[in-house]
């Protein structure tokens, strides 16, 4: 078998399974046997069995109900951080590299700023002080996740600023958003559409993290993160309210993580480098 | 020598501008919160505040007084050491982030020298043995560890360790064994990362012909690697080290809190649940000062080390 074939299976196999998370995000709540908010105190604290899959919690509702109505917390922030970032980010870098001068230094220093800042203490501070809620979460996440798409944007436009078919767009006249949209951002598109696919595990594994230290989702909303700080207070006797939820996490992870570099594996051959 | 001057006063009107920037962005965390942050401290205690106390906290609190002022007010102060007291019992934030921060940098440093240990080995085995068995299992491993959010593996090794295996007892107040589980979950977490760049590295370095040449004189394997290749694979790798060491320093919140070390982490999380701005402020600020002072040595180490470095920096600057 050739490499590309072989190149392409491989993508085709993980973009089936992150279907599949599209699936249970999207219809996870419909999916549940059981209603995931429906307390029933007859039933708390049971393990994982025939009549529920993965047991119950405290309160006793249905866990694997919680997991995949969870599911639409924990994914849906995924995206969307990860969708406003690379937008964000991509705009900020090409306007500082197309147009330079005071707008670009103004650009670089705020990038230097926030860059001084870790991002787990950044994210902590502003999520922690816009309180807690996966809006706050996810702007705490946007603010910090920006820098990389805007770095390298900007670089990539200060290389192709200068060549002939921009100049050529220029002379005959295209004014400069017209050659941003048409010419610039093609040309820069694949490298950050693959950044932004690589940055899917790492953005859930943050949103998750958040939801954890109860940053993020609001009760009552199943949230895979804050379940298993829920669960964490009876590790010792009901241990699968805590690893249920973690293993939804990184399995999660693990398929968005093998997207990413399939997605990236398959361009680079395709286009030789990338 | 004059345009010499030049660029170093620029660089350091760079630096001061860009400290200004960092400090105003952990002062104004506190305006972004929703709602008066008086308002919100006298909430806190759980009865509704009349107008006159809320104006009174306000006032107390410097709040009444212009943005610029108070920034300029607190900068001044943080310049001469000061952070201000708790906005809840009035303690000082300087002595409580100083003492927090100790903690943490204990759990840093330890999880860090483990980290480091068993990643430089490993990587450089994992080099040599690329595609093999070794490198497959050492790599799957690493792929495992690094998809898994460090509350995760923390949870883990409590689970694991803890209450199944009951290895270590978590009842313990501070000391070595409580140290144990905390640093074992930050140091896989810097292993796994290390050894995929040391990984990467290393086999780049042993593409070189000098290896080869290493090899026709008769040297053992085992010296050409750790000495001869790490050698010259060394100042990415103490890179990495300094900026992990900086990461580490703010990510060890959560496994502060999950483990109960009384570190920074936990110090800004409770500073969160009470609405503890100042102490919020003074974490960030710390924290975000010591961050940049580390990204910018090792940026001037490297320069340093390597005239290549300086040289291409100078040429994209022109390209």
């Amino acid at each position: 078998m050739d490499r590309k074939k072989k190149l392409r299976i491989r993508l085709a196999w993980y973009l089936l399974l992150t279907a599949g998370l599209l699936i249970i995000m999207l219809f996870g709540e419909q999916l549940s046997p059981h209603d995931p908010y429906e307390n029933n105190l007859l039933k708390i604290d049971q393990p994982p069995g025939a009549e529920y899959w993965f047991g119950t919690d405290q309160l006793g509702r249905c866990l694997f109900s919680r997991i995949l109505t969870g599911a639409r917390s924990s994914l849906s922030a995924t995206f969307a951080v990860v969708l406003v970032t690379a937008v964000l980010g991509t705009a900020a870098g090409v306007i500082a590299g197309y147009y330079g001068g005071p707008v670009d230094r103004l650009i670089q220093k705020l990038l230097l700023i926030i860059q001084s800042f870790p991002g787990q203490v950044m994210a902590i501070a502003v999520a922690g002080v816009l309180g807690a809620g996966v809006k706050n979460a996810a702007i705490a996440l946007v603010s910090i996740g920006w820098i990389p798409y805007a770095r390298m944007s900007r670089s990539m436009v200060l290389k192709i600023k200068e060549s002939n078919y921009i100049k050529a767009a220029r002379l005959c006249g295209c004014n400069s958003g017209y050659i941003i949209l048409r010419h610039v951002i093609p040309n820069i598109g694949s490298v950050l559409f693959v950044t932004a696919m690589l940055a899917l595990p790492g953005t859930m594994m943050e949103i998750s993290s958040l939801s954890f230290l109860g940053l993020s989702a609001k009760l009552p909303t199943p949230e895979w993160g804050y379940m298993m700080n829920e669960g964490r207070k009876v590790l010792m006797t009901a241990p699968w309210q805590t690893l249920i939820p973690g293993g939804a996490i990184l399995i999660s992870v693990i398929i968005l993580n093998r997207l990413g570099d399939s997605v990236q594996e398959y361009l680079e051959y395709r286009t030789g480098s990338i | 020598m004059k345009r010499k001057m030049q660029k170093l006063v620029a660089q350091l009107a760079g630096i001061l501008i860009v400290l200004l920037g960092v400090t105003l962005l952990s002062f104004s965390l506190m305006y972004i919160a929703p709602g008066d942050p008086a308002r919100t401290i006298l909430q806190a205690g759980g009865t509704m505040p009349s107008e006159e106390a809320v104006q009174e906290k306000r006032k107390e609190m410097g709040l009444d007084r212009p943005f610029l002022e108070q920034y300029g007010s607190w900068l001044w102060s943080f310049v001469h050491g000061d952070l201000g007291v708790s906005m809840i019992d009035g303690r000082n934030v300087s002595d409580e982030v100083t003492k927090a921060l100790g903690k943490s940098a204990v759990l840093a440093v330890t999880s860090l020298a483990a980290g480091v240990a068993a990643a430089l080995p490993l990587g450089v085995m994992s080099a040599a043995r690329k595609e093999k068995m070794f490198d497959r299992i050492t790599c799957f491993f690493v792929f495992i560890r690094l998809c898994m959010p460090s509350f995760l593996v923390g949870i883990g090794f409590l689970y694991l360790f803890a209450y199944r295996l009951k290895l270590i007892s978590i009842s313990g107040s501070g000391g070595a064994s409580a140290l144990i589980l905390p640093a074992a979950t930050l140091a896989t977490g810097i292993c796994a990362r290390m050894i995929r760049q040391i990984r990467t590295l290393i086999y780049e370095e042993i593409k070189h012909p000098y290896v080869d040449g290493l090899r026709s004189r008769g040297i053992r394997e085992t010296q050409i690697l750790f000495v001869h290749i790490l050698r010259n694979a060394m100042l990415p790798i103490i890179t990495m080290i300094a900026l992990s060491f900086g990461e580490l320093l703010g990510g060890t919140a959560i496994t502060e809190i999950i483990f109960s070390w009384p570190g920074i982490g936990r110090l800004v999380m409770t500073a969160i649940e009470e609405h503890d701005y100042t102490i919020i402020q003074g974490f960030v600020v710390v924290i975000a000062l010591i961050f940049f002072v580390i990204y910018g040595l090792t940026e001037l180490s490297y320069s340093l080390f390597d005239p290549r470095v300086k040289k291409q920096k100078e040429s994209s600057r022109n390209g």
